[in-house]
């Protein structure tokens, strides 16, 4: 009898080991450290979001009725963040060195960028860290024409092709029709 | 009793004494080959029983303990020698089991703590949430729905189409040359 304690207690000291031992959200792979990157040390965010592995199953269990797909997309997250900064009032070439800055520092750090837009003063990049053949995590940098900065980062298995599939079933516009 | 007596006496009293399950039902078929052996075997075999019985309660812990620590099958391992340890002494024993039984009352409280406990979210705060990834995916869908557009146009319109197009021109001027000769 003692020793089957033993032998259980010992099961239970190491599996709670292994649950400690477990990366933190901070120390995954597809967690963006952007608020390390000097551009936006002395910012403030206008507004901004992070969306948890929990409240997030419970969106995903709530959408399950409505789009499978959809539902499927958001159980792999472990994370949505997003971050808007109002730059109104730097001038167009400041932001794009922000942003040249932002692709390099994501470039360095071994992110890849996926899709990268250039207009007039509108810009958009997406950038996806891939480890063992899988995007575990993905950034998105957006410039508006008001100067507004948004940044999304979303921890976890994100498939692209779901992504991209959801865009027709939903009916998102073609952003390349749409500009 | 069956021939050669004296070798199947010893014979079946070492089975009744053994621990062995096999030597004794070896032993135990053998007996009944004579009524005279299956009494005999039967019991030596109560007998058997009832000394270890008797053994176990009357004789003192600590003759017990010196039995077993000299009877004991020798492991090398540290592990096994501690826990042999702790298991010889009754104290250290009592303890130990004190102990594993507070860990597992701990770690009990922790994994129902841990799983019960999260964070508990209204249906405003979910529906925000909603709105939100709906915002984000707004934001995001439509350009990695275009990049991979992109892509697979890019692909197939520079990468695949102009070298199928200069094979089939190649074909078909070896064919026409072919002909002509």
């Amino acid at each position: 009898m003692i020793r089957r304690l033993f032998v259980v207690s010992t099961i239970l000291i190491l599996s709670s080991v292994i649950l400690k031992t477990q990366p933190l959200l901070e120390q995954q792979p597809g967690y963006l450290h952007f608020e390390e990157f000097a551009l936006f040390k002395d910012l403030e965010s206008s507004m901004e979001f992070q969306i948890g592995e929990s409240l997030l199953r419970l969106v995903a269990n709530a959408a399950e009725y409505e789009s499978k797909e959809l539902a499927s997309v958001l159980r792999k997250l472990k994370l949505i963040r997003s971050y808007t900064f109002d730059l109104s009032d730097r001038p167009l070439d400041v932001l794009e060195t922000y942003t040249e800055q932002f692709n390099r520092r994501l470039l360095d750090d071994r992110w890849d960028i996926v899709y990268r837009t250039r207009e007039r003063e509108t810009s958009a990049s997406i950038y996806i860290k891939e480890v063992n053949e899988k995007v575990a995590g993905l950034a998105l940098l957006s410039i508006e024409t008001d100067h507004t900065v948004t940044i999304v980062n979303i921890v976890g298995e994100v498939n692209l092709d779901e992504l991209s599939a959801l865009a027709q079933r939903f009916g998102f516009p073609d952003i390349n029709n749409s500009r | 009793m069956v021939p050669n007596c004296s070798h199947t006496k010893n014979f079946l009293l070492n089975a009744a004494y053994s621990k062995n399950l096999l030597f004794r039902m070896v032993a135990f078929l053998y007996s009944l080959k004579c009524a005279g052996c299956r009494a005999m075997y039967i019991q030596a075999r109560h007998t058997s029983n009832l000394l270890k019985r008797e053994l176990f309660r009357e004789c003192p812990p600590s003759v017990l303990r010196t039995v077993y620590s000299r009877t004991r099958p020798r492991r090398n391992g540290v592990i096994s020698r501690i826990v042999e340890t702790i298991f010889l002494h009754p104290r250290i024993a009592f303890g130990s089991s004190a102990i594993v039984a507070a860990v597992i009352a701990v770690m009990g409280y922790y994994m129902i703590t841990t799983t019960m406990d999260g964070p508990v979210y209204s249906s405003s705060e979910i529906e925000l949430a909603q709105r939100q990834i709906e915002e984000t995916f707004n934001l995001l869908v439509p350009l990695i729905h275009s990049a991979e557009l992109n892509l697979k146009e890019d692909i197939i319109m520079r990468q695949v189409i102009p070298p199928l197009r200069d094979g089939i021109a190649t074909t078909t001027e070896l064919i026409s040359k072919g002909i002509r000769q």
